[in-house]
């Protein structure tokens, strides 16, 4: 274990939520034997934070963040968000799935789908419907798209329509699954953008589920690098580059190569 | 083969390339437009006439031109002619026996295919998203789904008559399954994503069926109400010959048995084009509805 630094809660006005795990557990029971998910983790993130969470395939990254959504419960330890037990999908939180073309509802527009966010909302936008919509079509640059359906879209726009949707609900916590990782390289940066705007903007906890190494260091505060085969917990890594960040500025920074280096070893090792 | 032994020439002692039209820049050239993939060549205009949909329908106006020629050739009270069919259905369909018979028909058999709708999608989505009522309803339903509708033809005439609450009962039973079936299996398949989706975004239970599970379902709902459709018709005139009192199946059996071929036939063009208008104006409501899945089926080509 390399760094395990505590980053002191960031100083911006912040109505993120705080999470924390305690010594979690997923375990998956199948007939013939049980496999482990994830072991022994127990993290503490604090509002308002950006934290991604990086490991190879199979580390449990990905259960990790279904049992923060609520989706699926631990099978041993405890989870809390602002202080209350998650047992299930907890209000105050939204998720942007890895894929998007099931996640948006098809037989909706764009606006349409943004309009299902702002009613389900965990804290509801006052005012007009129709300048809400455009206002977080705008945060993801879809103004023009409202009146299209999704699959009439490409991948990273459609994306970009589940996060409008998303933050249309003015969560406290946006989990992010492999977001992007079913984009292209170009619609990606661009994604990665419009989540930091976001998430400076509303002050939002983001934990954002990664296997690639530069888009966490790109754009988190913190990033949870756990071990292969859900061993749990291998480092958490403070990032301190300056922000806001730039897809050019950012990724040339001697220190931003330091982050890399240091992560790739830590998970090809 | 000149501009190759020219080239030859300008290259002195330069070695010949095995592949000599390539290494004429010029017949390059042409074997690459040749290359560009383009539409196949023509069709010959009666190979091309066999893919049109007009064909068809020349077809089929041919094989009434052969009956005209035969029953007017034959002159017999079994055939009747195409234009005395025409001629009569023309004269009869604005009023009289025939008119009524067909709306009689057609309202027998909206009222039960409307029955059967609402029923089946409530008890096909119920069926696929509560275990409760799977197990409560699977195993009757299983029973009676085999059972052919004549069957219970007989059965529903002793408990209720030969009136129109039979007749309803019938075609609202006969459409049920196609719906029901097509509605379970279309509920119990939203992907896992979406329902994640809707509990995510914390939608209550009626909420995710209403916003989520229905219109996610509905072209497989789609798909069991126009085989409904088409079902409740033969129904709605089968019963109608069978309780012997009203509608275009009992209109067809008086003109069987008083041997007005003329008129049978005209009662069987009718139900032939009410079964037509029927399935086009259907499709034209499935356009409007499910557009959105048609659009996304297309874009996913």
């Amino acid at each position: 274990m390399t760094t395990l630094t505590h980053p002191a809660a960031a100083d911006s006005v912040v109505t993120g939520a705080q999470l924390v795990l305690e010594d979690v557990w997923k375990v998956f029971s199948t007939s013939r034997h049980d496999v482990t998910a994830l072991r022994e983790l127990s993290l503490e993130i604090n509002a308002g934070e950006f934290v991604a969470v990086v490991g190879r395939s199979g580390c449990g990254k990905s259960t990790l963040l279904r049992m923060l959504t609520g989706l699926i419960p631990p099978s041993a330890g405890r989870i809390t968000l602002g202080g209350r037990p998650v047992d299930g999908p907890p209000r105050e939180a939204r998720c942007v799935f890895q894929d998007y073309a099931q996640s948006l509802l098809p037989w909706k527009t764009v606006g349409g789908n943004v309009r299902f966010g702002l009613r389900h909302a965990y804290e509801p936008s006052s005012g007009p419907r129709d300048e809400l919509v455009a206002h977080y079509l705008d945060l993801v640059g879809l103004r023009h798209a409202a009146d299209r359906y999704p699959w009439e879209l490409s991948g990273g726009m459609q994306q970009r329509a589940a996060i409008a949707r998303a933050l249309a609900a003015r969560p406290r916590l946006l989990l992010m699954d492999e977001a992007f990782s079913g984009v292209d390289a170009l619609s990606r940066a661009k994604l990665q953008d419009v989540v930091l705007r976001a998430w400076a903007e509303a002050g939002l906890t983001v934990v954002f589920v990664t296997h690639d190494i530069d888009e966490a260091v790109y754009l988190a505060d913190r990033i949870v690098v756990l071990r292969p085969e859900g061993h749990g917990l291998l480092a958490d890594l403070r990032v301190d580059l300056p922000r806001p960040r730039g897809q050019v500025s950012t990724r040339e920074l001697p220190e931003f190569l330091a982050y890399r280096r240091e992560l790739l070893q830590l998970v090809l090792d | 083969m000149t501009s190759n032994s020219t080239l030859t020439g300008s290259g002195g002692t330069a070695p010949q390339t095995a592949v000599a039209p390539a290494a004429d820049p010029r017949s390059r050239a042409v074997g690459q437009r040749r290359a560009v993939p383009s539409s196949p060549p023509r069709r010959p205009w009666y190979l091309r006439a066999l893919r049109n949909r007009l064909f068809g329908w020349l077809v089929f106006a041919a094989a009434l031109v052969v009956w005209q020629r035969y029953a007017t050739a034959h002159p017999s009270p079994k055939y009747a002619s195409v234009s005395d069919v025409a001629t009569d259905w023309w004269s009869q369909i604005g009023s009289g026996p025939l008119l009524e018979a067909t709306l009689q028909t057609l309202r027998t058999m909206m009222i039960g295919y409307g029955i059967a709708a609402a029923l089946a999608v409530l008890a096909g989505v119920l069926m696929a998203r509560v275990r409760f009522i799977y197990v409560l309803l699977e195993p009757p339903l299983e029973l009676l789904r085999p059972m052919p509708i004549s069957a219970i033809i007989p059965v529903l005439i002793l408990y209720l008559g030969i009136d129109d609450k039979m007749k309803i009962t019938v075609v609202a039973v006969g459409a049920f399954f196609h719906i029901l079936l097509n509605a379970y299996s279309g509920a119990g398949s939203t992907h896992r994503t979406m329902m994640d989706t809707a509990r995510t975004f914390g939608l209550s239970w009626r909420q995710t069926m209403t916003e989520v599970v229905v219109p996610a379902a509905a072209p497989a709902i789609f798909v069991g109400l126009r085989s409904a459709l088409a079902a409740s018709l033969v129904i709605a005139v089968v019963v109608g010959m069978i309780a012997g009192n009203d509608g275009l199946g009992h209109f067809l059996m008086i003109e069987q048995q008083s041997f007005q071929v003329t008129d049978l036939i005209v009662g069987a063009v009718t139900v032939a084009m009410l079964g037509y208008l029927l399935n086009s104006a259907f499709l034209l409501i499935e356009r409007r509805v499910l557009h959105w899945h048609f659009g996304a089926t297309r874009a996913q080509d």
